[in-house]
Protein backbone atom coordinates (compact mmCIF):
# COMPACT_ATOMS: atom_id res chain seq x y z
CA UNK A 1 0.00 0.00 0.00
CA UNK A 2 1.46 3.55 -1.19
CA UNK A 3 2.09 6.15 2.22
CA UNK A 4 1.24 9.47 1.61
CA UNK A 5 4.38 10.45 3.10
CA UNK A 6 6.42 8.06 0.19
CA UNK A 7 4.44 9.90 -2.71
CA UNK A 8 4.97 13.12 -1.38
CA UNK A 9 9.07 12.32 -1.16
CA UNK A 10 9.38 10.87 -4.15
CA UNK A 11 7.34 14.19 -6.11
CA UNK A 12 9.80 16.33 -4.50
CA UNK A 13 12.33 14.50 -6.34
CA UNK A 14 10.49 16.01 -9.93
CA UNK A 15 9.16 18.95 -8.79
CA UNK A 16 11.91 20.54 -6.82
CA UNK A 17 15.52 18.67 -7.42
CA UNK A 18 15.79 18.47 -11.07
CA UNK A 19 15.40 14.65 -11.22
CA UNK A 20 14.85 13.15 -15.13
CA UNK A 21 15.75 10.57 -16.99
CA UNK A 22 18.69 12.28 -18.70
CA UNK A 23 19.78 9.69 -20.91
CA UNK A 24 18.11 6.60 -22.97
CA UNK A 25 21.19 4.58 -24.76
CA UNK A 26 20.55 1.73 -26.94
CA UNK A 27 23.96 0.11 -27.76
CA UNK A 28 24.35 -1.51 -30.80
CA UNK A 29 26.67 -4.37 -31.86
CA UNK A 30 28.05 -3.07 -35.69
CA UNK A 31 31.04 -5.91 -35.98
CA UNK A 32 28.72 -7.74 -38.81
CA UNK A 33 28.98 -4.44 -40.82
CA UNK A 34 32.75 -5.06 -41.74
CA UNK A 35 33.71 -5.48 -45.55
CA UNK A 36 35.61 -4.86 -47.82
CA UNK A 37 33.04 -2.12 -49.76
CA UNK A 38 33.17 1.25 -47.63
CA UNK A 39 29.77 2.20 -49.18
CA UNK A 40 28.39 -0.97 -48.41
CA UNK A 41 29.63 -1.30 -44.94
CA UNK A 42 28.23 2.45 -44.64
CA UNK A 43 24.51 0.78 -45.69
CA UNK A 44 24.80 -2.17 -43.32
CA UNK A 45 25.83 -0.29 -40.35
CA UNK A 46 23.14 2.36 -41.28
CA UNK A 47 20.44 -0.44 -41.56
CA UNK A 48 21.25 -1.88 -38.97
CA UNK A 49 20.43 1.13 -36.20
CA UNK A 50 17.76 1.65 -38.75
CA UNK A 51 16.21 -1.18 -37.56
CA UNK A 52 16.89 -1.12 -33.73
CA UNK A 53 17.12 2.24 -32.85
CA UNK A 54 14.61 3.25 -35.55
CA UNK A 55 11.65 3.51 -32.72
CA UNK A 56 13.54 3.98 -29.81
CA UNK A 57 12.68 7.93 -29.77
CA UNK A 58 8.71 7.18 -30.34
CA UNK A 59 8.61 4.17 -27.98
CA UNK A 60 10.50 6.20 -25.31
CA UNK A 61 7.89 9.29 -25.89
CA UNK A 62 5.22 6.37 -25.40
CA UNK A 63 7.13 5.28 -22.13
CA UNK A 64 7.85 8.91 -21.00
CA UNK A 65 4.10 9.32 -21.51
CA UNK A 66 3.03 6.28 -19.48
CA UNK A 67 4.95 7.03 -16.24
CA UNK A 68 4.38 11.31 -16.56
CA UNK A 69 8.34 11.29 -16.37
CA UNK A 70 10.75 13.30 -18.89
CA UNK A 71 13.28 11.40 -20.98
CA UNK A 72 15.89 14.09 -22.06
CA UNK A 73 18.30 12.62 -24.40
CA UNK A 74 18.15 9.98 -26.89
CA UNK A 75 21.47 8.44 -27.89
CA UNK A 76 22.83 5.41 -29.84
CA UNK A 77 26.13 3.86 -28.78
CA UNK A 78 27.93 1.31 -31.43
CA UNK A 79 30.93 -0.94 -31.37
CA UNK A 80 34.69 1.30 -32.06
CA UNK A 81 34.54 2.03 -35.67
CA UNK A 82 38.36 0.88 -35.56
CA UNK A 83 37.11 -2.39 -35.20
CA UNK A 84 34.50 -2.98 -37.80
CA UNK A 85 35.70 -0.11 -40.42
CA UNK A 86 39.24 -0.79 -40.72
CA UNK A 87 41.19 -1.14 -44.17
CA UNK A 88 39.46 2.28 -45.99
CA UNK A 89 41.58 4.42 -44.91
CA UNK A 90 41.49 7.78 -42.97
CA UNK A 91 38.89 8.75 -46.20
CA UNK A 92 36.69 5.90 -45.29
CA UNK A 93 36.40 6.70 -41.39
CA UNK A 94 35.02 10.28 -42.33
CA UNK A 95 32.35 8.59 -44.53
CA UNK A 96 31.59 6.41 -41.73
CA UNK A 97 31.05 9.22 -39.55
CA UNK A 98 28.77 11.02 -41.97
CA UNK A 99 26.95 7.95 -42.50
CA UNK A 100 26.03 7.74 -38.86
CA UNK A 101 25.76 11.61 -38.67
CA UNK A 102 22.65 10.89 -41.34
CA UNK A 103 21.26 8.01 -39.58
CA UNK A 104 21.75 9.84 -36.65
CA UNK A 105 19.52 12.71 -37.70
CA UNK A 106 16.99 10.83 -39.38
CA UNK A 107 15.92 8.54 -36.37
CA UNK A 108 15.94 11.57 -34.30
CA UNK A 109 18.43 10.31 -31.41
CA UNK A 110 21.19 13.22 -30.20
CA UNK A 111 24.48 11.86 -30.22
CA UNK A 112 25.68 8.53 -31.87
CA UNK A 113 28.89 7.10 -30.03
CA UNK A 114 31.85 4.97 -30.94
CA UNK A 115 34.06 6.45 -33.27
CA UNK A 116 36.77 5.55 -31.32
CA UNK A 117 40.03 3.40 -30.64
CA UNK A 118 41.92 1.60 -28.33
CA UNK A 119 45.60 1.84 -28.78
CA UNK A 120 46.73 2.21 -24.91
CA UNK A 121 49.30 -0.53 -26.13
CA UNK A 122 49.50 0.15 -29.77
CA UNK A 123 48.50 1.69 -32.57
CA UNK A 124 46.84 -0.31 -35.56
CA UNK A 125 46.79 1.19 -38.92
CA UNK A 126 42.94 1.94 -38.54
CA UNK A 127 43.33 3.29 -35.14
CA UNK A 128 45.91 5.90 -36.98
CA UNK A 129 43.62 6.26 -39.91
CA UNK A 130 40.47 6.94 -37.46
CA UNK A 131 42.65 9.42 -35.26
CA UNK A 132 43.15 11.02 -38.71
CA UNK A 133 39.96 11.18 -39.57
CA UNK A 134 38.70 13.08 -36.52
CA UNK A 135 38.86 16.02 -37.29
CA UNK A 136 36.82 16.32 -40.15
CA UNK A 137 34.98 13.18 -38.85
CA UNK A 138 33.75 15.10 -35.80
CA UNK A 139 34.17 18.96 -37.20
CA UNK A 140 31.76 18.00 -40.19
CA UNK A 141 28.87 15.85 -38.57
CA UNK A 142 26.84 17.34 -36.04
CA UNK A 143 25.73 14.19 -33.73
CA UNK A 144 28.94 12.09 -33.88
CA UNK A 145 30.61 11.70 -30.58
CA UNK A 146 34.05 9.40 -30.43
CA UNK A 147 36.94 8.67 -28.31
CA UNK A 148 40.42 7.03 -27.95
CA UNK A 149 42.19 5.57 -25.01
CA UNK A 150 45.68 6.27 -24.55
CA UNK A 151 46.96 4.08 -21.30
CA UNK A 152 45.61 1.87 -19.35
CA UNK A 153 47.21 0.62 -15.63
CA UNK A 154 48.37 -2.33 -16.95
CA UNK A 155 49.41 -1.22 -20.54
CA UNK A 156 51.04 1.99 -19.14
CA UNK A 157 50.75 5.23 -21.70
CA UNK A 158 51.20 5.06 -25.38
CA UNK A 159 52.62 8.57 -25.81
CA UNK A 160 52.90 8.47 -29.76
CA UNK A 161 49.16 7.48 -29.70
CA UNK A 162 48.85 11.22 -27.19
CA UNK A 163 50.66 13.32 -29.83
CA UNK A 164 49.00 11.66 -32.37
CA UNK A 165 45.62 12.96 -30.58
CA UNK A 166 46.76 16.19 -29.49
CA UNK A 167 47.30 17.48 -32.63
CA UNK A 168 43.85 15.88 -34.16
CA UNK A 169 42.28 17.71 -31.37
CA UNK A 170 44.06 21.35 -32.63
CA UNK A 171 42.60 20.90 -35.88
CA UNK A 172 39.18 19.74 -34.34
CA UNK A 173 39.11 22.34 -32.19
CA UNK A 174 40.41 24.96 -34.83
CA UNK A 175 38.00 23.36 -37.70
CA UNK A 176 34.54 24.18 -34.72
CA UNK A 177 36.48 27.36 -34.00
CA UNK A 178 33.13 29.41 -35.08
CA UNK A 179 31.05 27.10 -32.74
CA UNK A 180 33.37 27.50 -30.17
CA UNK A 181 35.59 24.57 -30.34
CA UNK A 182 32.68 22.48 -29.87
CA UNK A 183 33.70 19.33 -31.80
CA UNK A 184 35.97 18.66 -29.31
CA UNK A 185 33.17 18.54 -26.85
CA UNK A 186 32.31 15.32 -28.87
CA UNK A 187 35.75 13.74 -27.59
CA UNK A 188 36.72 12.35 -25.03
CA UNK A 189 40.70 10.71 -24.50
CA UNK A 190 40.86 7.90 -22.33
CA UNK A 191 42.88 6.45 -19.66
CA UNK A 192 41.38 3.37 -18.53
CA UNK A 193 38.59 2.97 -20.51
CA UNK A 194 35.86 0.50 -19.50
CA UNK A 195 35.16 -2.02 -22.13
CA UNK A 196 31.46 -0.51 -22.80
CA UNK A 197 30.44 2.85 -21.54
CA UNK A 198 27.15 4.25 -22.23
CA UNK A 199 27.34 7.90 -21.26
CA UNK A 200 28.65 10.35 -24.25
CA UNK A 201 30.73 11.41 -25.99
CA UNK A 202 32.82 8.60 -24.82
CA UNK A 203 29.86 5.87 -25.41
CA UNK A 204 30.73 3.21 -27.12
CA UNK A 205 29.31 -0.32 -27.69
CA UNK A 206 32.05 -2.21 -26.14
CA UNK A 207 32.98 -6.42 -26.64
CA UNK A 208 31.48 -8.58 -24.30
CA UNK A 209 28.38 -6.69 -24.86
CA UNK A 210 25.40 -8.38 -26.45
CA UNK A 211 23.78 -7.58 -29.82
CA UNK A 212 21.90 -4.40 -28.67
CA UNK A 213 21.21 -2.95 -25.20
CA UNK A 214 19.13 -0.68 -23.85
CA UNK A 215 21.21 1.71 -21.02
CA UNK A 216 19.65 4.26 -18.79
CA UNK A 217 21.29 7.61 -16.82
CA UNK A 218 19.28 9.32 -14.03
CA UNK A 219 20.05 12.45 -12.76
CA UNK A 220 22.06 12.61 -9.55
CA UNK A 221 23.32 15.81 -8.22
CA UNK A 222 20.17 18.04 -7.41
CA UNK A 223 18.34 15.02 -5.69
CA UNK A 224 21.29 14.19 -3.47
CA UNK A 225 21.44 17.71 -2.61
CA UNK A 226 18.15 18.01 -1.39
CA UNK A 227 18.38 15.59 0.62
CA UNK A 228 21.59 16.11 2.61
CA UNK A 229 20.54 19.59 3.09
CA UNK A 230 17.31 18.65 4.35
CA UNK A 231 19.29 16.23 6.72
CA UNK A 232 21.27 19.18 8.14
CA UNK A 233 18.28 21.29 8.18
CA UNK A 234 16.35 18.72 10.52
CA UNK A 235 19.20 17.02 12.53
CA UNK A 236 20.95 18.84 14.52
CA UNK A 237 24.43 17.42 14.20
CA UNK A 238 24.20 14.47 11.63
CA UNK A 239 27.25 11.98 11.67
CA UNK A 240 28.56 11.09 7.88
CA UNK A 241 27.11 8.01 8.78
CA UNK A 242 23.51 9.38 9.18
CA UNK A 243 24.39 11.35 5.77
CA UNK A 244 25.93 8.06 4.14
CA UNK A 245 22.18 6.86 5.09
CA UNK A 246 20.29 9.28 3.52
CA UNK A 247 22.20 9.08 0.39
CA UNK A 248 21.92 5.79 0.18
CA UNK A 249 17.98 5.90 0.65
CA UNK A 250 17.92 9.01 -2.52
CA UNK A 251 20.25 6.96 -4.54
CA UNK A 252 17.79 4.18 -4.49
CA UNK A 253 15.07 6.41 -5.05
CA UNK A 254 16.33 8.05 -8.14
CA UNK A 255 18.07 4.47 -9.46
CA UNK A 256 15.08 2.50 -9.14
CA UNK A 257 13.02 4.85 -11.88
CA UNK A 258 15.78 4.40 -14.24
CA UNK A 259 14.88 0.66 -14.02
CA UNK A 260 11.95 1.03 -13.89
CA UNK A 261 11.96 3.18 -17.06
CA UNK A 262 14.63 0.83 -19.00
CA UNK A 263 12.85 -2.34 -18.38
CA UNK A 264 9.46 -0.77 -19.57
CA UNK A 265 11.44 0.65 -22.71
CA UNK A 266 13.50 -2.61 -23.02
CA UNK A 267 10.45 -4.52 -23.28
CA UNK A 268 8.66 -2.58 -25.65
CA UNK A 269 11.98 -2.56 -28.43
CA UNK A 270 12.52 -6.13 -27.00
CA UNK A 271 15.92 -5.63 -26.29
CA UNK A 272 17.80 -6.41 -23.04
CA UNK A 273 18.10 -4.32 -20.95
CA UNK A 274 21.68 -3.26 -19.47
CA UNK A 275 22.59 -0.77 -16.49
CA UNK A 276 21.28 2.24 -15.17
CA UNK A 277 23.75 5.18 -14.38
CA UNK A 278 23.42 7.32 -11.39
CA UNK A 279 24.69 10.22 -13.39
CA UNK A 280 27.17 12.74 -11.16
CA UNK A 281 28.28 14.71 -14.09
CA UNK A 282 26.68 18.28 -13.68
CA UNK A 283 24.24 20.67 -15.72
CA UNK A 284 24.50 23.86 -15.79
CA UNK A 285 21.52 24.42 -13.39
CA UNK A 286 22.63 25.81 -10.43
CA UNK A 287 21.55 23.42 -7.55
CA UNK A 288 22.77 20.21 -10.40
CA UNK A 289 26.36 19.41 -9.81
CA UNK A 290 28.12 17.12 -7.14
CA UNK A 291 30.77 19.76 -6.24
CA UNK A 292 27.75 21.16 -4.27
CA UNK A 293 26.63 18.15 -2.52
CA UNK A 294 31.01 18.30 -1.20
CA UNK A 295 30.54 21.52 -0.01
CA UNK A 296 26.86 20.74 1.64
CA UNK A 297 28.81 17.91 3.74
CA UNK A 298 30.64 20.17 4.98
CA UNK A 299 33.69 19.80 2.27
CA UNK A 300 35.49 22.74 0.18
CA UNK A 301 35.16 22.53 -3.51
CA UNK A 302 36.34 24.86 -6.12
CA UNK A 303 34.34 25.34 -9.39
CA UNK A 304 32.18 22.46 -9.52
CA UNK A 305 32.01 19.71 -11.62
CA UNK A 306 31.53 16.47 -12.77
CA UNK A 307 33.73 12.86 -13.53
CA UNK A 308 32.61 12.38 -17.00
CA UNK A 309 30.89 14.50 -19.36
CA UNK A 310 27.67 14.38 -19.10
CA UNK A 311 27.07 15.55 -22.83
CA UNK A 312 23.77 17.76 -23.59
CA UNK A 313 22.00 18.38 -26.16
CA UNK A 314 24.71 21.15 -28.17
CA UNK A 315 22.76 24.34 -26.69
CA UNK A 316 22.91 22.54 -22.79
CA UNK A 317 26.72 22.05 -23.04
CA UNK A 318 28.21 24.03 -20.26
CA UNK B 1 -12.44 -11.55 10.56
CA UNK B 2 -13.28 -15.27 10.34
CA UNK B 3 -11.05 -17.50 8.02
CA UNK B 4 -13.33 -20.40 8.75
CA UNK B 5 -16.99 -19.10 8.40
CA UNK B 6 -19.59 -21.75 8.97
CA UNK B 7 -21.33 -22.23 5.57
CA UNK B 8 -24.63 -21.57 6.35
CA UNK B 9 -27.42 -19.08 4.82
CA UNK B 10 -26.07 -15.62 5.26
CA UNK B 11 -26.93 -12.21 3.74
CA UNK B 12 -24.25 -9.25 3.27
CA UNK B 13 -24.33 -5.79 4.67
CA UNK B 14 -22.05 -2.92 4.56
CA UNK B 15 -21.67 -0.98 7.61
CA UNK B 16 -20.66 2.35 8.76
CA UNK B 17 -19.70 4.06 12.05
CA UNK B 18 -18.63 7.22 13.15
CA UNK B 19 -18.12 8.28 17.28
CA UNK B 20 -15.22 10.06 18.92
CA UNK B 21 -12.24 8.04 19.10
CA UNK B 22 -10.80 5.99 21.65
CA UNK B 23 -10.21 2.41 22.33
CA UNK B 24 -12.28 -0.16 22.56
CA UNK B 25 -14.70 0.87 19.52
CA UNK B 26 -13.86 -2.19 17.32
CA UNK B 27 -14.35 -4.85 20.21
CA UNK B 28 -18.12 -2.94 20.52
CA UNK B 29 -18.92 -3.22 16.82
CA UNK B 30 -17.41 -6.59 16.29
CA UNK B 31 -18.93 -7.70 19.14
CA UNK B 32 -22.25 -7.02 18.60
CA UNK B 33 -22.20 -8.44 15.12
CA UNK B 34 -20.60 -11.93 16.38
CA UNK B 35 -23.55 -12.17 18.83
CA UNK B 36 -25.92 -11.40 16.32
CA UNK B 37 -24.17 -14.67 14.60
CA UNK B 38 -22.18 -11.92 11.69
CA UNK B 39 -18.78 -13.16 10.31
CA UNK B 40 -17.00 -9.57 9.05
CA UNK B 41 -15.06 -10.01 5.66
CA UNK B 42 -13.73 -7.14 5.23
CA UNK B 43 -12.97 -3.81 7.15
CA UNK B 44 -10.87 -0.07 6.72
CA UNK B 45 -10.87 2.08 9.67
CA UNK B 46 -9.40 5.64 9.87
CA UNK B 47 -9.20 8.40 12.25
CA UNK B 48 -9.12 12.57 11.35
CA UNK B 49 -9.13 14.96 13.89
CA UNK B 50 -9.63 12.52 16.53
CA UNK B 51 -12.78 11.13 14.70
CA UNK B 52 -12.71 7.66 14.30
CA UNK B 53 -15.14 6.16 11.05
CA UNK B 54 -14.94 2.68 9.98
CA UNK B 55 -16.77 0.79 7.22
CA UNK B 56 -17.05 -3.00 6.90
CA UNK B 57 -18.82 -5.37 5.53
CA UNK B 58 -20.11 -8.72 7.18
CA UNK B 59 -22.44 -11.57 6.75
CA UNK B 60 -25.34 -12.13 9.10
CA UNK B 61 -28.00 -15.07 9.42
CA UNK B 62 -31.04 -14.02 7.06
CA UNK B 63 -33.41 -11.58 8.82
CA UNK B 64 -31.87 -8.88 10.50
CA UNK B 65 -33.63 -6.20 8.93
CA UNK B 66 -30.66 -2.64 8.70
CA UNK B 67 -32.64 -0.89 11.63
CA UNK B 68 -32.37 -3.12 14.13
CA UNK B 69 -28.34 -3.84 13.35
CA UNK B 70 -27.96 0.03 13.39
CA UNK B 71 -29.74 0.01 17.18
CA UNK B 72 -28.32 -2.85 18.28
CA UNK B 73 -24.53 -1.02 17.24
CA UNK B 74 -25.48 1.53 19.02
CA UNK B 75 -26.41 0.43 21.95
CA UNK B 76 -23.42 -1.85 22.50
CA UNK B 77 -21.92 0.93 24.46
CA UNK B 78 -23.61 3.90 24.99
CA UNK B 79 -20.71 5.90 26.73
CA UNK B 80 -19.12 5.40 23.32
CA UNK B 81 -21.97 7.62 21.45
CA UNK B 82 -21.21 5.09 18.17
CA UNK B 83 -23.72 6.35 15.07
CA UNK B 84 -24.10 3.32 12.99
CA UNK B 85 -25.27 3.45 9.52
CA UNK B 86 -26.17 -0.30 7.56
CA UNK B 87 -27.48 -1.29 4.00
CA UNK B 88 -27.90 -4.67 2.99
CA UNK B 89 -25.53 -5.20 0.15
CA UNK B 90 -26.21 -4.82 -3.03
CA UNK B 91 -23.78 -6.87 -5.61
CA UNK B 92 -24.42 -4.91 -8.81
CA UNK B 93 -22.11 -2.18 -9.53
CA UNK B 94 -23.68 1.32 -10.81
CA UNK B 95 -20.39 2.33 -12.49
CA UNK B 96 -17.77 -0.44 -14.03
CA UNK B 97 -14.47 0.88 -14.77
CA UNK B 98 -13.30 0.37 -18.55
CA UNK B 99 -10.85 -2.83 -18.93
CA UNK B 100 -7.57 -1.57 -19.00
CA UNK B 101 -3.89 -2.98 -18.49
CA UNK B 102 -2.59 0.78 -17.50
CA UNK B 103 -2.56 0.46 -13.86
CA UNK B 104 -3.73 3.62 -11.60
CA UNK B 105 -1.92 6.85 -11.55
CA UNK B 106 -1.14 8.64 -8.23
CA UNK B 107 -2.64 13.08 -8.94
CA UNK B 108 -0.98 15.45 -6.50
CA UNK B 109 -2.07 18.86 -6.19
CA UNK B 110 0.35 20.80 -3.64
CA UNK B 111 -0.44 24.64 -2.76
CA UNK B 112 -1.95 27.65 -1.08
CA UNK B 113 -4.97 26.77 0.51
CA UNK B 114 -8.10 28.22 -0.57
CA UNK B 115 -12.13 26.82 -0.98
CA UNK B 116 -12.77 25.13 -4.08
CA UNK B 117 -9.55 23.51 -4.98
CA UNK B 118 -11.14 19.49 -4.44
CA UNK B 119 -14.64 20.54 -6.11
CA UNK B 120 -12.75 21.86 -8.80
CA UNK B 121 -10.26 19.14 -9.36
CA UNK B 122 -12.73 16.34 -8.80
CA UNK B 123 -15.35 18.52 -10.97
CA UNK B 124 -13.48 18.17 -13.71
CA UNK B 125 -12.25 14.16 -13.30
CA UNK B 126 -16.69 13.85 -13.18
CA UNK B 127 -16.89 15.34 -16.50
CA UNK B 128 -13.87 12.95 -18.14
CA UNK B 129 -15.73 10.19 -16.63
CA UNK B 130 -12.93 9.52 -13.73
CA UNK B 131 -13.26 7.52 -11.22
CA UNK B 132 -11.33 8.85 -7.67
CA UNK B 133 -10.09 5.69 -6.24
CA UNK B 134 -8.76 6.57 -3.44
CA UNK B 135 -8.77 10.06 -1.78
CA UNK B 136 -6.55 12.18 0.96
CA UNK B 137 -6.41 15.87 1.41
CA UNK B 138 -4.70 17.75 3.91
CA UNK B 139 -4.53 21.61 4.79
CA UNK B 140 -1.49 22.72 7.42
CA UNK B 141 -1.82 26.06 8.07
CA UNK B 142 -2.01 27.48 4.08
CA UNK B 143 -0.12 24.95 2.67
CA UNK B 144 -2.76 22.76 0.87
CA UNK B 145 -1.81 18.69 -0.33
CA UNK B 146 -4.30 16.34 -1.55
CA UNK B 147 -3.32 12.84 -2.89
CA UNK B 148 -5.89 10.91 -5.62
CA UNK B 149 -5.40 7.69 -7.41
CA UNK B 150 -7.10 7.54 -10.27
CA UNK B 151 -7.58 5.52 -13.50
CA UNK B 152 -7.02 6.26 -17.04
CA UNK B 153 -8.23 3.81 -19.56
CA UNK B 154 -4.55 4.48 -21.49
CA UNK B 155 -1.32 6.92 -21.46
CA UNK B 156 -3.21 9.13 -24.09
CA UNK B 157 -5.92 9.96 -21.37
CA UNK B 158 -3.19 10.31 -19.05
CA UNK B 159 -1.52 13.08 -20.91
CA UNK B 160 -4.47 14.71 -21.86
CA UNK B 161 -5.47 14.61 -18.15
CA UNK B 162 -2.07 15.82 -16.95
CA UNK B 163 -2.25 18.97 -19.46
CA UNK B 164 -6.11 19.70 -17.94
CA UNK B 165 -5.14 19.21 -14.86
CA UNK B 166 -2.00 21.32 -15.09
CA UNK B 167 -4.05 24.59 -16.21
CA UNK B 168 -6.92 24.30 -13.69
CA UNK B 169 -4.34 24.27 -10.98
CA UNK B 170 -2.31 26.81 -12.50
CA UNK B 171 -5.26 28.62 -12.48
CA UNK B 172 -5.84 28.41 -8.92
CA UNK B 173 -2.49 29.03 -8.19
CA UNK B 174 -1.25 25.42 -7.40
CA UNK B 175 0.79 22.58 -8.78
CA UNK B 176 -0.62 19.51 -10.27
CA UNK B 177 1.31 16.29 -11.34
CA UNK B 178 0.20 12.91 -12.52
CA UNK B 179 2.52 10.16 -12.49
CA UNK B 180 1.94 6.61 -12.54
CA UNK B 181 1.78 4.32 -9.13
CA UNK B 182 4.79 2.18 -10.66
CA UNK B 183 6.77 5.62 -10.30
CA UNK B 184 5.77 5.03 -6.85
CA UNK B 185 6.13 1.65 -6.08
CA UNK B 186 9.17 1.20 -7.65
CA UNK B 187 10.69 4.30 -4.87
CA UNK B 188 9.06 3.16 -1.63
CA UNK B 189 9.43 -1.00 -2.26
CA UNK B 190 12.11 -3.49 -2.22
CA UNK B 191 10.54 -5.83 -4.59
CA UNK B 192 11.55 -6.61 -8.07
CA UNK B 193 11.22 -3.87 -10.76
CA UNK B 194 10.43 -6.87 -13.15
CA UNK B 195 7.31 -7.65 -11.40
CA UNK B 196 6.15 -3.72 -11.67
CA UNK B 197 6.46 -3.67 -15.58
CA UNK B 198 4.22 -5.23 -17.96
CA UNK B 199 5.95 -7.41 -21.19
CA UNK B 200 3.79 -5.29 -24.19
CA UNK B 201 4.29 -7.35 -28.19
CA UNK B 202 6.97 -6.02 -29.53
CA UNK B 203 6.07 -2.25 -30.95
CA UNK B 204 3.14 -1.68 -28.51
Amino acid sequence: MLQTEDILMTLRMFQDENCDVRTVTLGISLLDCAGPNIDVVCKKAQQKIRDLAGRLVELGRRTSERYGIPIVNYRVAVSPVSLWAAGHGAPGMIRVAKALDAVAREIGVDFVGGFSASVEKGTTDADQELIAALPEALGSTERVCGAVNVASSRAGINMDAILAVSRSLKALAERTADRDGFGCAKFVVFANMPDDNPFMAGATHGIGEPECVINIGVSGPGVVKRAVERLRSTEVHPTLGDIAEEIKCTAYRVTRIGELIGNELAGRLGVPFGIVDLSLAPTPRVGDSVGEILQMMGGRTGRCGGHDGGLGPPHRCG
Amino acid sequence: MGTNAPEVPSEEYIITVMAKDRPGIIAAITRTLFEMGGNVTELSQTVMRGYFTIILSASLPPGWEPEEIKKRIEAAEPEMELSAYVRRYDPVPLFVPKETDQGAYILTVQGKDRPGIIAQVSTYLASQGINIEDFYAQAVGDRFTMVLQIRPEDPWTADHLRLDLEAICSELGINAYLLHQDIFHATSEVGAIRRLVRRPSRGD
